[in-house]
């Protein structure tokens, strides 16, 4: 019935089916562990940075590495994000499926979350002599959990108040005088916002905006979000509810409304209103001023400490990220993983590069030794040591979404601002005692 | 001599019965084995993790972690959530603003298309075309479209007088500007209407004509009572999908449900749950109950539907 062409046919079909189905498959033995080179050491390192200086500043370092250390091949390898900064889902993933990378960069915020994942560093650390003065206080603090330490500490982030120096000197205001105090901000705020009949055409200040996260202005009132002898969560601290406050009640000053509308779709890098001078003053990173570079270079803008109510004591909000070791990586390939790590994140040639990417080091004497002559970044470095990093929790990302949620709750007539903080504090301590419960 | 006969008959019989029985069975075992990888690809993919799910509700699993009994304590914490609420709201009214709105678009758009005009082809691409376009880029597409301050829509609307509502800015407005941009992308069902209507066949219009009925009279008499399967089966496929809405407003709002959890969908929840807060657990028993509301509704619509459904093969 078949002839015998077609009986050849269909045997090499079936056997690429066969095979491409076989070869989908992974085994848990890693395909490094088949490497033939016994003198060199494999070991893959998951990152999100896969384009502008971020993600020169992995190739060069994973180059440097690479030829100071001859014997451990460190092999890079971009992993996209699933929804803003993280890639925790794959990791999860791939350690559930016995074969995670020996190294990953993680943001440093939630890390608690996922600990059961990791290969805790505490052990490591302590043998090496790696200990917390090395580095920026929120660096050690925002990487550890109950006294273990979740993985090295890799960079910071820093955030100030930009303003529009051309705008200033427009409504009357002291370009080279930016507010230092809550209530001049309140001021400078009003003045520069521009109405045009009902619809406002230039905002002074959107407090929530670009960085301006409850996290933000909760630390410049000097509220704290977590007792650390407790390990309650403080979100309902007085200071942080008068920061609430003051953010909703400026907000419906300019036009309730308003601001809502023009948040929600307005966009960052060339969309940011900064940028486009549609807003007069924002709170935003240190990463923004390579975005006014390219986007807006003839920008006239300045940069000042976040005001405080009484004018001294500034601090910022700082986030960044780690240097992780998922669970389940032993032997030569967890002494080359930290090597690598230890590299990274404590020695001046690992740390050196975060100039490519502007960003801080963890380590304070190569963050000033590399941004001793540039003037912009100043500001940022000055508050780093008096930097600020968010509580680590069991529930952490919870209780981002619903702090970041809370000014709009409140815009939108929700609640006040004590009654949503209240209730926050109380959901989050719950859900942390029920995981901890949990965990037993 | 006929007892013999009979006797040969018989065994005959008999053989071919048994020689066409092993025959069939023959065949039968292969038709299993080549059936074998999609029936080992249903389980390993499909029915294993359905299960698991069951299981896993009803435990505190996060992919990781060690994995403990917790009995209805999800289910149970479920019933507390007040977002949980929120989202069934929120859910429930979205689908009840979608579904007419998307199934009257359709129809009308469909009889439309169906005008025996020069152009008909290029009109249905043309509504057809944003089918296409992927929901990341509809989101943000509309979001500048819908600004308030700088969007085009609000602008041509302050050209007629109209003050333009703040869309995505307000929480009640959002919700319809969602189904407005849903709304955009009927294409899929238009398709489906217009191949229903084709299936109408042209006497009944002509012994409407002689009759003298006028367009209402025959799209009321004749049109929709035919197209009534087509339109059953669209309902129940666009409340499944907008029960289950999750792409566009977590592109939209990032995941958040601004303005004011207005946009907090279920899907969106239970995605939050699962991979953001590492509460799997939680989340199986929100998919499951999400199942059972899904479930419930889709029963209720076919129950009702012997009432108004006209099949033209039945009499």
């Amino acid at each position: 019935m078949f002839s015998n062409k077609l009986k050849i046919i269909c045997l090499l079909l079936t056997s690429f089916m066969i095979a491409g189905t076989l070869s989908s498959c992974s085994s848990s033995k890693s395909v490094n562990s088949n490497n033939k080179k016994a003198d060199k050491v494999e070991i893959s390192f998951w990152h999100n940075w896969a384009t502008g200086p971020a993600g020169d500043s992995i190739k060069k370092s994973v180059l440097d590495f690479n030829n100071s250390h001859p014997n451990i091949v460190v092999k890079p390898l971009f992993v996209a994000t699933d929804g803003g900064d993280s890639i925790t889902s794959k990791l999860l993933t791939a350690v559930a499926g016995g074969n995670p990378p020996e190294v990953m960069l993680a943001s440093r915020y939630g890390v608690a979350e996922y600990m059961d994942a990791l290969t805790l560093v505490t052990d490591l650390a302590k043998k090496d002599n790696i200990t917390k003065d090395m580095f920026y206080p929120w660096a050690w603090d925002e990487a550890s959990y109950e006294g273990k330490l979740l993985g090295l500490p890799y960079d910071g982030t820093s955030r100030a108040l930009y303003y529009n120096k051309d705008q200033f000197k427009e409504v009357g205001l002291d370009p080279e005088n930016p507010p230092k105090t809550i209530a001049e901000l309140t001021d400078a705020a009003i003045k520069l916002t521009k109405k045009d009949g009902n619809k406002v055409t230039r905002f002074g200040l959107i407090p929530w905006f670009g960085e301006g996260w409850l996290y933000t202005w909760g630390w410049a009132f000097g509220g704290e979000f977590l007792n650390e002898s407790t390990g309650q969560v403080t979100a309902n601290d007085p200071k942080i509810v008068q920061a609430l406050t003051w953010m909703t009640g400026l907000g419906k000053q300019l036009g309730a409304q308003n601001v809502s509308s023009f948040v929600s779709s307005a966009g960052t890098n060339a969309n940011d209103p900064f940028i486009s001078g549609q807003l007069s003053m924002e709170i935003t990173g240190n990463w923004t001023m390579a975005s006014i570079k390219q986007y807006n270079p003839s920008l006239n803008y300045g940069v000042t400490n976040i005001p405080t109510p009484d004018g001294t004591n500034f601090n910022t909000f700082v986030g960044g990220r780690v240097l992780i070791i998922p669970k389940g990586i032993k032997g030569e390939k967890l002494d080359a993983a930290w090597t690598f790590i230890k590299w990274m994140c404590t020695t001046k040639e690992g740390q050196s590069l975060k100039k490519i990417t502007g960003e801080f080091p963890a380590m304070p004497s190569i963050t000033k030794e590399i941004y001793a002559n540039d003037k912009m970044q100043q500001k940022f470095i000055d508050v780093l040591p008096n930097g600020k990093n968010r509580p680590v929790i069991l529930a952490g990302n919870m209780m981002w979404d619903q702090l970041s949620k809370a000014p709009d709750l409140i815009m939108n007539g929700k609640g006040t601002p004590q009654s949503v903080l209240d209730q926050i504090t109380k959901d989050i301590n719950n859900e942390i005692a029920k995981k901890k419960a949990q965990a037993k | 001599m006929l007892q013999n006969m009979s006797r040969d008959i018989h065994n005959t019989r008999q053989k071919k019965k048994i020689c066409k029985g092993s025959i069939e069975k023959h065949q039968r075992k292969y038709g299993y084995i080549f059936a074998l990888p999609w029936i080992i690809g249903i389980l390993l993919f499909y029915a294993y993790p359905l299960l698991s799910s069951i299981y896993y509700s009803f435990t505190n699993y996060n992919v990781i972690s060690k994995v403990s009994w917790t009995g209805l304590e999800n289910y149970e914490g479920l019933l507390k959530d007040p977002v949980f609420w929120t989202s069934i709201t929120n859910t429930i009214v979205y689908a009840l603003m979608s579904v007419p709105t998307s199934v009257l678009m359709g129809i009308s758009l469909a009889l439309l298309l169906n005008i025996p005009i020069k152009a008909q082809g290029i009109f249905r691409t043309i509504f057809f075309l944003p089918t296409l376009v992927p929901v990341v880029a509809t989101s943000i597409i509309w979001q500048w479209l819908l600004n308030p301050q700088f969007g085009i829509v609000n602008f041509v609307l302050s050209k007629v007088g109209i003050a333009g509502p703040p869309w995505l800015g307000s929480p009640y407005w959002s919700k319809p500007s969602l189904v407005l941009m849903a709304q955009w992308a009927i294409g899929n069902m238009v398709i489906i209407y217009l191949a229903g209507l084709q299936d109408i066949s042209q006497d009944y219009y002509e012994a409407a004509d002689l009759d003298g009925a006028n367009w209402f009279q025959k799209a009321m008499c004749i049109t929709l009572p035919l197209l009534s399967p087509v339109i059953f089966f669209n309902m129940i496929m666009s409340i499944i999908n907008t029960l289950q809405v999750f792409t566009l407003p977590y592109t939209l709002t990032y995941g958040t449900g601004n303005p004011a959890n207005s946009l907090m969908f279920y899907s969106m929840y239970l995605y939050n749950n699962a991979f953001a807060y590492m509460k799997m657990g939680y989340a199986s028993a929100m998919a499951w109950i999400l199942f059972i509301i899904i479930i419930t509704i889709t029963l209720f619509v076919f129950r009702s539907s012997t009432k108004w459904v006209f099949y033209q093969d039945e009499n």
